[in-house]
């Protein structure tokens, strides 16, 4: 495996945003991940079972970011929605912080959606302080607490636009920003900047680390872009084969603070090739049931 | 010109925060203002042409009075025709409340119970029931009254109301439940804090279109089978070749639409303030 400088990143204060309450993520071992067994099917409309992940297993360790890639409909998205309790496995396990996953506990652990899934008809600060809402938060604690967070990914002067007058890149960070306000043990996110070109995509994959190193959860970003894969990454997970498990982790232990210099050393490319390649040869053994390219609506594979 | 135009668009578009809470506040109502006037215009320049053309003497004074003569005729009956348009505004404001509220309750219901689902089928297909046909059976019921005037205008109204309402309901984005799934609230939350802002601009326009069918029919119910209300006032105009009163009977009916179409007109724009 590729080797760089220290492992553990120690840097940073950690922050608890706007007041004193919950910071449940800075608690020891509060926000650690352990899957085991998990299978998950769909049943189509047909009333065919399709099985989508199958004997899913591993465990990140609190404070800890990592990665899955895999390819198109190979089940990452899925994994994401039985983490955060939306889904019911048809067996194994999710514990997080040490309490099974059943159902959605969106004090412990909050979704940023694939798209960045904003209400369009609340202003920025109002979709932001939507969790603390509807966990019955009072409306100027929650209104602080959104504008402390605001500010934190740059949007301070955005609070009273609306979603739509905003770039694609403004929108993620306020879905980022609505899934850290509860400041949450273990912070999911489904390709939060797939829709955004690469340049942008780089740099807040950046502001994302510096975020996080001054929160410190746990955090499981799901992709399917090798490079922000690696370059974010303590951990990397690929979900790989038909039905999908994970097939391989790769402990990424580049020093960090990382900045985007990062990207361009042997080492970085060492390690994102020794991933293609296992990548590649998982797309050649179940040949042509998904193709690597996303493809949007990813159809059930034939077979 | 054309260097110039981008600069001013872009100036316009560069929203300051405070700005930005003055023009959500205060918009709306001089947008009402603003169509007032622009309904006003459109009113005059009409009674304009009205009144050259009149002048003209090319058409039957009788086919087309002139606006001196329909006014003329108002002075005189001026009374009767407003007690008149009030009974007919009393039936339309209670159809229309009911097709509003009733029907945007059905069809939100049904859009939010995929098993409920097929109905929105059956409704479509009565939906093309010419629903004239079963107006006498109405006032076979109901009575020559009211009642029979504000059952037809619910009828015609209510289901395109609720047939929208549910289609509102059905567009919502799948992401939108799911971000209120994964917040973990309850359902009466999920309804008042997602369906019902995420399908107010569908409803509006399902009020627009029922609203106005709902209009429609009391003043036919009232032409085809009654003793009083603005249409009987038409309708027995027509029979006794009163151009006048003809006349005025279907100004107070087009005035009866404008207010309408402003009222949910000025609905719109207050929300589009969020929905853009
Ligand atoms: N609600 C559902 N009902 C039935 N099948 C589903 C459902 N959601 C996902 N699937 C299927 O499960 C498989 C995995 O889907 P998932 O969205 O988890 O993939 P993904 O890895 O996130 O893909 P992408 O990279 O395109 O987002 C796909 O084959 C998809 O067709
Ligand atoms: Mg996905």
């Amino acid at each position: 495996m590729t080797q760089a400088t220290n492992s553990l990143p120690t840097s940073a204060l950690p922050q608890s945003g706007a007041s004193g309450k919950s910071g449940s993520g800075l608690q020891g071992s509060d926000g650690s991940v352990e899957v085991s067994g998990l299978t998950v099917s769909y049943t189509d409309s047909k009333k065919r079972k399709h099985t989508v992940l199958e004997d899913v297993s591993f465990s990140v360790p609190s404070g800890t970011f990592a990665t899955v890639i895999g390819p198109s409909g190979s089940g990452k998205s899925t994994l994401l929605k039985i983490l955060g309790g939306l889904y019911g496995a048809e067996s194994g396990q999710v514990f997080i912080g040490g309490r099974q996953i059943t159902q959605p506990n969106p004090d412990l652990v909050t979704i940023v959606f694939q798209d960045s899934c904003l209400l369009p008809w609340r202003t920025v600060l109002r979709n932001v302080a939507l969790p603390l809402e509807t966990a019955g938060v009072g409306r100027q604690e929650r209104e602080d607490r959104a504008k402390a967070v605001l500010e934190l990914v740059g949007l301070g002067d955005c609070m009273s636009r609306f979603p739509r007058e905003l770039s694609g890149g403004m929108k993620q960070r306020v879905a980022i920003a609505r899934g850290l306000v509860v400041e949450p043990s273990v912070l999911l996110m489904d390709e939060p900047f797939a829709a955004l070109d690469e340049q942008t995509r780089y740099e807040m994959g950046e502001e994302l680390l510096r975020l996080w190193d001054r929160l410190k959860s746990t955090v499981i970003f799901v992709t399917h872009n090798l490079s922000e894969a690696v370059f974010l990454a303590d951990k990397v997970m690929v979900l790989e084969g038909r039905p999908a498990s994970v097939g391989q982790t790769v402990d990424v232990v580049f020093s960090r603070p990382r900045d985007l210099g990062l990207m361009v050393t042997p080492e970085f490319h060492m390690l994102r090739d020794q991933l293609y390649t296992s990548l590649k040869r998982d797309r050649i053994r179940s040949s042509g049931t998904y193709s690597w390219s996303h493809q949007g609506n990813s159809e059930e594979g034939t077979q | 010109m054309s260097l110039k135009e981008p600069v001013h668009r872009a100036e316009d578009k560069e929203p300051s925060s405070s700005q930005d809470l003055e023009r959500h506040t205060g918009a709306p109502w001089r947008s009402l203002s603003r169509a007032i006037a622009k309904k006003a215009i459109i009113a005059l320049v009409f009674l304009a042409i009205w009144w050259v053309i009149t002048g003209t003497r090319i058409l039957p004074a009788f086919a087309v009075p002139g606006p001196l003569a329909v006014a003329n005729a108002t002075k005189s009956s001026l009374h009767e025709i407003f007690s008149q348009s009030l009974v007919t505004v009393e039936r339309v404001v209670i159809a229309v409340a009911v097709i509003w509220f009733i029907g945007a309750l059905c069809g939100i219901l049904v859009g939010m119970n995929p098993r409920l689902w097929p109905l929105l089928g059956l409704g479509r297909a009565l939906y093309a029931v010419p629903i004239v046909v079963v107006y006498p059976l109405l006032g076979v019921w109901f009575g020559v009254g009211a009642t029979s005037k504000i059952v037809f205008g619910i009828i015609s109204g209510i289901l395109p109301m609720s047939l929208m309402s549910a289609a509102a309901v059905r567009s919502i984005d799948e992401n939108v439940f799911l971000l209120f799934a994964s917040l973990g609230v309850s359902r009466t939350t999920m309804f008042r804090r997602a369906v019902l802002p995420a399908a107010l601009p569908g409803v509006i326009s399902a009020m627009r279109l029922s609203g106005s069918l709902g209009l429609v029919s009391v003043v036919v119910g009232e032409m085809l089978l009654s003793g009083n209300g603005i249409g009987y006032w038409i309708a027995n105009a027509g029979a006794q070749f009163e151009g006048p009163s003809l006349y005025e009977g279907i100004i107070v009916v087009l005035i009866f639409a404008v207010l309408m179409n402003s009222f949910v007109g000025f609905l719109e724009r207050r929300i589009a303030v969020a929905y853009g």
